[in-house]
This record gives structure tokens, C-alpha cells and sequence, in this order.
């Protein structure tokens, strides 16, 4: 049987600093992926391994890794897609909690300051929605929250800016394109959000195993609904003038 | 040896097992009438089982077939289950799906619409209208994040990666649970009024399997040793078809959606041989019978060189199968390196669902145990010897609801079980002993084998002979298991949580072999070799009971419809 | 700790993506900002032979306007912000070459200017026409006559592709439905759709227009240059009165 060599990057930060890479040499059978060689080892060479998972069907967006520097679905990389040499990272924007295991923790406290669906007041389900109404916000709601986006931003990953990330600008436009919500939550993006330091360079979108487009669909509409608010002259005007009126 | 770790307490008023949509829908009932809640997942908020649902979730809406309504759901339900199910669990279940429905629309989920801007409904196997609500082929995933954002916006405390280890009762009442955070290796001790078991099946008992990580039995296997009744734990259902090639990804699950778009069954032989089997349905007959048939063929050496049959929807062409199963299309495409447009599909059954469980309270959800509520996979009642596709996700809503208001009215009425801490400390020596522990048997190898042998002896075709076969490896399992332990500390070591699983999967594994030896017939999922015919004398419901050490088997007759309710059936015979 | 990777990925040492989009777009941009604006100062060119240099349409003034269109373009942006500033260079690790220790502040400050692109969009919207009417200047130069030359498909070619790019812009998508959440709640909600997926489905190729589009104003802008410098580049297909 074929095998390959894994090289997975061990640590565990609260107990020592110590960061080391160790090797495996792993049987490979047909049609094998990255995670079946992490478990491969896990149950025969090193029971220590500390690896997060749960589907194993690239539905859970658990096991999110950097594959030989790519940022990736372990269950969904297959082991011939990636050669003979393998070397596996933690995704490295968030800290590690030990091994393969990072702390995503800080994804759950920016999910709770985003604003949640409020329907426009007077409707009450159920709700008359059409199917064209409910297209675009559907692309969003395929998000399986592997953060893969999160980690490869470099934003969050070089920067620490307090922007949200991609993860929740998809979020938030999953949100903000639903048919009958009634808040705008680019306001927010423009402020706490920090929309403003996303530099569309799309990796996020590059990266995404759900094929979401993330800049161009996401990011960018919330970016030009922040024109319309803040820098849109004419608009502004307009707007002030209604309000006068009213 | 008494125990020096240290463990820290929490107090509240309902503690929920399980992060699913059962556990969540139940959190959002108990924070909306005013108590404190903690949600304890095994895995991280939103990776529950409950994502993988694809299909939808049934609702007699009447959107596309306004024939429709909850007495033809009813209908279809138990008759479906093979009259195991229990009639009032199953009413309740009719009556409030709708209800549900729309209020997951009002919490934000968005399904796919009608022409005139209502919530699509489409077919599935053995439903008499077109009943499922979906979003595309991911409505597990919708389902999951509207309940998960609900919850995030609620004062609900969630314990991710907190494996429960026990569950404490005192005088048949719930005092609270006990187990260990996989983040930071530490003890936590959560004292509450109720708990709500939402802890999803036990599919991972068997090699060949759709299920994740999570369903280990852990649920069932803790409010059992507590003392709570188990229920027809033989009902195990199998999904008629899996991916078979390649192995890594043996038992992933092919949709229902397949056959429901037009996919044909062949053997080798290329003979569409449902026709043989099932000339009225054909491949849309009930999941256990499809599942039968294909296991039968390969049997019978018509199967394929990978051991299945083939599954072929090419007749569909490229553009429609790619725009109604986009997750099949990409699933063959990454996974097996085929193109499902232009190939056949090898698939095989694989396990898929437990309809046995927890017994509980039909109007409460209670279970024998005082405060101790159980919902969704983890209870049971509602499948009774067969799952309708669909209906497990509306089971989740429906009974985790329930479970929810029943758990918090409970922990309105009474105080806080006080017990003693000599219980906490036996159970975190018991945990310690796993670890560091270099001389002993490697659990994730006995794990291995007990799947292996489930899925050998325990699967589709049950006889006597394999059964036993499957309770003496059992046994010498459990023998082995008792100097089960791995190396490293507590803190995210999954060789630790293996060592915990394997304790609840070997208990789960014992029942499911020894209700199946119990039921002498074959009724739904659970198929006899040696008694194929369904039989009247075993309208029952197999009954377990942890009594020290040993495992009690009772008997009750599943309970008889009301007048009401048998006329509908009088009405369907007409 | 960076764990530098080598050889390991056969699709790193033949041709990893991040190479496909190498600095050849931003150069070929800077060289071209280098030579138009050379030419323009030193070697001022307006119409020849019916033919309009198109940095010259409708009028020479209006190149800072079509200059900031394209700077403040998403397509440009994510060309410099990797190639200049290196936020970062490539998406994978090894090879970001992000400096964690410079400071960022991405579009909050300076480059949050980039913000009133939709204004630029505006004018390059008001601007397309002239292209057209260069294309038919370029027929119809001879009174009574009209003439097909290879000039005047540059020209439309130069035109149509400028249309594609405009319109194709993440702004202009912005105004055709990107605001709207709501299709069958707006009167032709249903035609408002398929434009919008329509016009969505062109800014999928927003960065390719862009980039070529700009290739060809410089060449129809060479080939005129050509011509004046007396070149035999003028080829007529087709002539005839009217």
C-alpha cells in the first residue's frame, strides 16, 4: 500500500511554549482524505492528537485546517489532490488550544452583537415571500461556518483590526437581504463592524468550500449600502430635506 | 484514592444536553418563560447532527396539495411505523408541525417558495401529498442556524465541547449533570432543577453509517444508567442508500432526493430489480423496504464489484441534476472523483437513524425519572418501527418545544435536589483513571471492532444466530473495556472522549442486539430471517430498565387508538 | 513560528493560483499610466482621419476623471492593495508577506476615498456615448461617403469592451438591484430580477473587463499614434456614397 508522510504541527500552549512538528508515515487507500490520516494516526500512532471534527462530509465545517499552507476542509482535501508530503497546520488567525485545535470562540461574540432577523413591523408568518426575494440571501445561508474566510483575512490574521470578518459580513448580509427584515445593519459595519478595513483582496471568497462569493456578493453590496448612508452628498441632502418635512 | 482535582459548580434552573435542534428549540421555550438555561454540546454551537438533514421537514401546510392535512399526515405516520408509534406523540406531531413551521419563518429562515410566495413543498418517500418544507437540499443547516442565532441573542448559557459524564439523581429525581470541558481539561459540576436530554441517536454504533461524531448513544446511555426507561432500542433504521466507493467515504448519505428526482435502482446484471420487489412503488417504496431489496440483490452476488447497486440518474441530464442536487453533484464529484450526470452512482444502505430511545410522557415529555425531560432522536414514541423522511426534523421542533415549557413549569415548581459531593468525586476518578495511562488497551480498537460487528450481525437481516454472535462479542468487549485508557492529560485529549464513549456505545450496542433477539418478527426496520412475518402478538413495545448492573426487559402493549382516530383509517379503506 | 513550505504541493511547484494573477495586471496598469501620460504631454494627439484618440474623447480634460474611475475601480483596488501595499500579496501561507507590524488601516482612512466611486461611475456613464459617436465620426468623416476601416473597429471594439466594464461595475450593481432586498415588493419587480442577475452575472468578469478594456484604449490609442507617425496601418474594407 502507498503511503504518505504527514507532518502535523504539535503544540499546547497553556501547558508549555514548545511548538514542534511531528511525522507519520500513513497508509493510503483509495479515495482517502486528509482527516481519515489524522484519524489514521490518532487511533494507531499517537492517541494524543488533538483534532476537532464532526461530519466528516464537509457539512459541519469542523475540521478546517492549513494544508500545506492552504487553508482547507480536512474531510474534504483528498490525500491524492495534495501530493506525497503533507504538512498540516492549525488555522493560525485564532490561538491554539492544543494541536490541530484553535480557539474560535471570539466567532460566537461577534455573532451575538450582529442585530437578528426582525421582521417589518405588521407581518406576521406566515410571511408571503417570493422565490426571487429569497435567492440572494439563500447563497449566504449555505455559510457552514469553518471559518476558513476568517483565517485567511488578513485582516484578522496579520492585523487584529477589530473588523468582524468575512464570516460575518456573510452573516450580516444574509440578514440584511432577507426580504422582510426591517433593520440595515451596514450602519453598524461602518462603525463597530469595521467593514472599512476589508481591502477586497478575496481571499475570503477564494477560500470559501462553499463556494459562497463572499466579496462580490457580500462584502461590496454592504460596502455600497455604507455609500448610500455616508458618503453619498446628494443622498444625505435628500434625506435630510425628508426628514425636515416630515 | 480520593480525587484532588478541583471541579467548579453552576447552578440553573434547566440544563439541555445536546445542541441540535431539539436542545435548541427546547432552550428557546425555558429562556422564554423566564428561567435560567445551560446548553451543554459535546461539539461547537451550530455543528450538531441536525446539519446534515437535507431533505426538509414535513408539515401537512397544504401549499402545493391543499388535500392535505394533519390527519393525512397522522395517517401516513403510524401506518409507516408500523402501528409501534404512539398515537398521541404522533396527534401532537400532526397538529403542531405547521405551527412550528411558521414560527421558524418568523425567526428568520427562509424556505424555498410556491408561485404565490408561499413555502415550497415537495414529495418524499411515502408521504400521500407533497409534504416537505425545504430550503434547496441543506434545511438541516437552516434549521440549526435560525434556532442557533435565536439562542445566541437569549440569555441561554451555551457549554461548548463540554462533554456530560453523568447525570445525578436523587430518590428518582434529577439533581444535576456532571462532565468534563474538552477546551481547558476542567471539571464542572451543573446543579439544576431539570434537564432536557436532546443528546440526537446512536448511528456511529455501526461501521457503515451517515451519522457524526456525536451520535454515540451518549444520551440514552446516561439517562438509562440513571434509571430512566429505554424503548424499542432494536429500531434501528438504515437509509437505503449510501456512497459505497470509496471506503473513506463508505455510508455517506446518497438523498432520498435522488430517487424522488427519478434515480433507478440496477443490480450488475443491470435489471432495474425493484420492479421485482416492489411493482407498485418501485423505488419510492418505504425506506425499509428499499433498504431491504438492495441488501437482498447484493447478497444474492448481483451487486457491484464494490459491494452495492447501482443508482442512475443520468437520464435527468447535466443541468437538471446539477440545479435540484447540488449537493449529490458535488458530493460524487469531490469525494469519488465521478460525475453523476454522465455515471452511475454504487450506493448500499447505511445506518441512519434510531427510532427506539428514552420513553417518555407523551403530553410532557417526562420520562420516568422526575425533571429528567428527552426529546428529538433521543426519545422516543413518535417513528414507532419506521421514520418518515422529513419527520425527524419536525419532531425536533415539536418535542423540543414541548420538552422546553414542560422542563421549565417543572423547575417553577420545585427546589434544587441537594446530594452529596462524594458522588462528583467518584466520577472525575473515574475519568482520571483513563488517563496517563500507558499499559492500557487502546479504546478507539474496541470501538472499531464493536462497529464492525453491528454492522455485520445487527444490520439490515437479523437472525437468532448472528444476533448472539453480536451480544458475545458484546461481552468480551465489555470485558476488555474495563482496562480501556490512552495517554495524555484531560485537556481536548479525544482519546479520553473515546474511552467515555465507549462505555455508552457498548451499553447502546447491547440493548439494540437484545431487543432485536426480544422481537421475534419482523416489523419495519427490524427484519427477522427466521420470523419474516409481521405478527399481532408483538404490537408491543420492548421496555429496558438499568437494574445494578443488570438490564430488566418489560413488555407494554402499544397503546390502542381512540375511536377518532381509527376512523380515519376506516375512511382510507373505503 | 512560520513553517515555510517546499515542494510539498505539486500544484505549488508548477503553477500555484496566486501566480496566475502575478503583478502583471498592476504593471501593465502603472506602465500604461507611465506612456499615456508621456504621450499626452509630449506628443498631444487629437483626431486623424476621422479618428479620435480615445484619451482625447470627448475631450483631453476629462482624463483625471476617467483616471480616478479606474483607481478607485473594486477591481483596481485588490491589484494594489496585494501588489503595492502587500495586504497581502497571496492568500496562502508562506507567501502572504503581510508585515504584521506595519500599521493597517485598509479603507478607514486615506483610501476610504475609494468610497465615492459611484460618483466616477456617474461620469463614466455619461461619457460612453462619445465612443459611439467617435465610431460613427470615424464612418462618416468624408461628407457623403462612408467608409469601414480597421481603425473604426478598434474603435467600437474599444467601446463595446469600455460599455462591458462600466456596466459591469460592483456600483452600477448597487443601483440596479444590489439595494434592493425586496424584487416583488417594487413595481416590475420581476424584470428589476433579470436585469439585476443579468447585469450580476456580468461583474462576475468585472476584473477581466477592466483589465482589457484598458489594454485596448492604449492600443487603439498606439495605432492612431502609428498613423500620424505615418505608418500604413489604415486599412479600408469597405467604401461607398450615401
Amino acid at each position: 500500500m502507498k503511503e504518505v508522510t504527514i507532518r502535523i504541527r504539535r503544540s499546547e500552549p497553556s501547558v508549555s511554549s514548545d511548538v514542534h512538528y511531528d511525522e507519520f508515515k500513513v497508509p493510503v487507500g483509495e479515495g482517502m482524505v486528509v482527516l481519515d490520516a489524522v484519524h489514521y494516526i490518532q487511533q494507531n500512532m499517537d492517541q494524543t492528537l488533538a483534532v476537532r471534527w464532526n461530519c466528516k462530509a464537509a457539512r459541519c465545517g469542523s475540521c478546517s485546517a492549513e494544508i500545506n499552507g492552504r487553508p482547507k476542509l480536512m474531510c474534504k482535501t483528498r490525500i491524492d489532490s495534495v501530493g506525497d508530503k503533507i504538512t498540516i497546520n492549525p488555522i493560525k488567525a485564532y490561538p491554539v488550544v492544543k494541536d490541530l485545535v484553535t480557539d474560535v470562540s471570539h466567532n460566537y461574540e461577534i455573532a451575538k452583537k450582529i442585530p437578528p432577523f426582525t421582521p417589518k413591523e405588521g407581518l406576521s408568518a406566515p410571511f408571503k415571500m417570493f422565490q426571487i426575494d429569497v435567492t440572494r440571501s439563500k447563497e449566504f445561508r449555505t455559510c457552514i461556518e469553518c471559518f476558513l474566510c476568517q483565517d485567511v483575512c488578513h485582516v484578522i490574521r496579520e492585523h487584529h483590526s477589530n473588523y468582524f470578518g468575512p464570516k460575518h459580513m456573510v452573516k450580516v448580509a444574509a440578514l440584511d437581504m432577507h426580504p422582510i427584515d426591517a433593520i440595515d445593519r451596514s450602519e453598524l459595519l461602518h462603525g463597530e463592524g469595521g467593514v472599512g478595513y476589508c481591502d477586497i483582496t478575496k481571499c475570503c471568497q477564494n477560500v470559501c468550500p462553499e463556494d459562497i462569493r463572499i466579496t462580490d456578493n457580500a462584502i461590496i453590496p454592504e460596502k455600497e449600502r455604507i455609500v448610500d448612508h455616508a458618503y453619498d452628498p446628494i443622498g444625505i441632502l435628500i434625506k435630510k430635506v425628508k426628514n425636515r418635512r416630515w | 484514592m480520593s480525587s484532588k482535582h478541583e471541579f467548579s459548580r453552576l447552578k440553573t434552573d434547566i440544563l439541555i444536553i445536546g445542541a441540535g435542534g431539539a436542545g435548541l428549540r427546547a432552550a428557546i421555550s425555558a429562556v422564554e418563560s423566564g428561567c435560567s438555561v445551560i446548553i451543554a454540546t459535546k461539539s461547537l454551537l451550530g455543528k450538531a447532527h441536525t446539519v446534515m438533514a437535507e431533505g426538509g421537514i414535513a408539515a401537512s401546510l397544504g401549499n402545493v396539495d391543499p388535500q392535505d392535512n394533519w390527519k393525512v399526515h397522522f395517517k401516513d405516520t403510524y401506518e409507516e411505523g408500523v402501528f409501534l408509534g404512539n398515537w398521541k406523540m404522533i396527534e401532537i406531531l400532526a397538529k403542531e408541525a405547521a405551527d412550528r413551521v411558521y414560527e421558524l419563518e418568523r425567526y428568520g429562515a427562509l424556505f424555498d417558495r410556491t408561485p404565490d410566495g408561499k413555502i415550497m413543498q415537495r414529495a418524499f418517500g411515502a408521504h400521500t401529498y407533497r409534504r416537505l418544507c425545504y430550503v434547496g437540499d441543506k434545511t438541516g443547516l437552516e434549521l440549526i442556524r435560525t434556532l442557533q442565532d435565536k439562542v445566541a441573542h437569549s440569555n441561554a448559557m451555551v457549554l461548548d465541547e463540554f462533554v456530560v459524564s453523568k447525570i445525578i439523581t436523587v430518590n428518582n429525581r434529577v439533581a444535576g449533570a456532571f462532565g468534563i470541558s474538552m477546551r481547558d481539561g476542567t471539571f464542572k459540576l451543573i446543579e439544576c432543577k431539570s434537564l432536557v436530554m436532546a443528546s440526537g441517536g446512536l448511528g456511529r454504533l455501526f461501521k457503515v453509517t451517515s451519522n457524526s461524531w456525536e451520535s454515540t448513544g451518549d444520551g440514552l446511555a446516561l439517562a438509562y444508567r440513571a434509571g430512566a426507561v429505554l424503548m424499542d432500542m432494536e429500531m434501528v433504521q438504515f437509509h437505503p442508500t449510501g456512497m459505497v466507493w470509496p471506503p473513506a467515504v463508505r455510508g455517506l448519505l446518497v438523498t432520498e432526493g435522488v430517487r424522488g428526482e427519478g434515480g433507478l435502482l440496477y443490480n450488475k446484471e443491470g435489471e432495474r430489480f425493484m420492479l421485482r420487489y416492489s411493482p407498485q412503488k418501485k423505488e419510492l417504496d418505504a425506506r425499509d423496504v428499499v433498504a431491504r431489496s438492495i441488501y437482498r440483490e447484493i447478497l444474492a452476488g448481483r451487486g457491484t464489484e464494490h459491494g452495492g447497486v447501482y443508482l442512475d440518474i443520468t437520464h435527468r441530464g447535466a443541468k437538471y441534476i446539477k440545479e435540484k442536487l447540488p449537493s449529490m453533484y458535488m458530493q460524487y464529484k469531490e469525494f469519488a472523483g465521478i460525475d453523476i450526470s454522465k455515471e452511475k452512482m454504487e450506493v448500499a444502505p447505511t445506518t441512519h437513524y434510531h427510532m427506539g430511545g428514552i420513553r417518555v410522557d407523551p403530553d410532557t415529555n417526562m420520562t420516568n425519572i422526575e425533571g429528567l425531560f428527552a426529546a428529538g432522536e433521543a426519545a422516543c414514541g413518535v417513528h414507532g418501527a419506521n421514520r418518515l423522511g422529513g419527520n425527524s426534523l419536525v419532531d425536533l421542533l415539536v418535542f423540543g418545544r414541548r420538552a422546553g415549557i414542560s422542563a421549565s413549569e417543572y423547575a417553577k415548581k420545585v427546589k434544587q435536589m441537594k446530594f452529596d459531593d462524594s458522588i462528583v468525586n467518584e466520577e472525575i476518578d473515574r475519568i482520571i483513571s483513563f488517563t496517563e495511562n500507558p499499559t492500557s488497551t487502546n479504546p478507539y480498537i474496541l470501538i472499531d471492532q464493536l462497529r464492525e460487528t453491528m454492522s455485520k450481525y445487527v444490520g439490515i437481516l437479523r437472525s437468532a444466530e448472528d444476533l448472539q454472535k453480536a451480544l458475545d462479542t458484546i461481552t468480551g468487549l465489555k470485558g476488555k473495556a474495563r482496562n480501556v485508557g490512552i495517554l495524555g492529560g484531560l485537556r481536548f485529549n479525544p482519546g479520553l472522549i473515546a474511552c467515555l464513549e465507549l462505555n455508552n456505545l457498548l451499553l447502546s450496542a447491547e440493548l439494540v442486539v437484545r431487543g432485536a433477539m426480544e422481537r421475534k418478527e419482523s416489523r419495519g426496520a427490524h427484519f427477522r430471517n427466521d420470523y419474516p412475518n409481521l405478527s399481532d402478538e408483538w404490537h408491543k413495545n420492548i421496555l429496558f430498565t438499568y437494574n445494578e448492573g443488570k438490564n430488566d426487559i418489560t413488555f407494554q402493549d402499544v397503546p390502542e387508538l381512540p375511536d377518532y382516530l381509527k376512523d380515519l383509517f376506516k375512511e382510507g379503506q373505503a | 513560528m512560520v513553517e515555510t513550505i517546499k515542494n510539498s504541493d505539486p500544484s505549488l511547484t508548477l503553477f500555484p493560483p496566486e501566480f496566475k494573477e502575478f503583478n502583471w495586471r498592476l504593471w501593465a496598469f502603472i506602465f500604461v499610466i507611465i506612456l499615456a501620460g508621456g504621450a499626452l504631454f509630449l506628443y498631444p494627439v487629437g483626431i486623424y482621419k476621422g479618428y479620435v484618440d480615445p484619451f482625447y474623447s470627448p475631450t483631453v480634460l476629462v482624463i483625471p476623471v476617467v483616471a480616478l474611475f479606474r483607481i478607485s475601480c473594486y477591481a483596481y483596488r485588490k491589484d494594489y492593495y496585494r501588489h503595492v501595499f502587500r495586504h497581502p500579496l497571496a492568500c496562502i501561507d508562506g507567501i502572504r508577506f503581510d508585515d504584521n507590524r506595519k500599521g493597517y488601516s485598509g479603507e478607514k482612512t486615506f483610501f476610504g476615498l475609494n468610497n465615492y466611486h459611484r460618483y466616477f461611475l456617474y461620469a463614466g456613464i455619461a461619457l460612453l456615448p462619445f465612443f459611439y459617436y467617435d465610431f460613427y465620426v470615424s464612418l462618416t468623416y468624408i461628407p457623403g461617403e462612408f467608409v469601414l476601416r480597421l481603425g473604426s473597429l478598434l474603435i467600437i471594439i474599444n467601446a463595446i469592451f469600455l460599455t462591458l466594464w462600466t456596466l459591469s461595475c460592483h456600483a452600477f450593481r448597487h443601483l440596479t438591484g444590489g439595494h434592493i432586498d425586496c424584487f416583488s415588493c417594487k413595481a416590475a419587480g420581476n424584470g428589476r430580477k433579470k436585469f439585476f442577475n443579468g447585469q450580476s452575472a456580468l461583474n462576475r468578469y468585472h476584473e477581466q473587463f477592466a483589465f482589457i478594456s484598458l489594454i485596448i484604449v492604449i492600443g487603439v490609442d498606439l495605432y492612431i499614434r502609428g498613423l500620424m507617425a505615418g505608418l500604413p496601418l489604415d486599412f479600408t474594407f469597405l467604401k461607398f456614397a450615401i
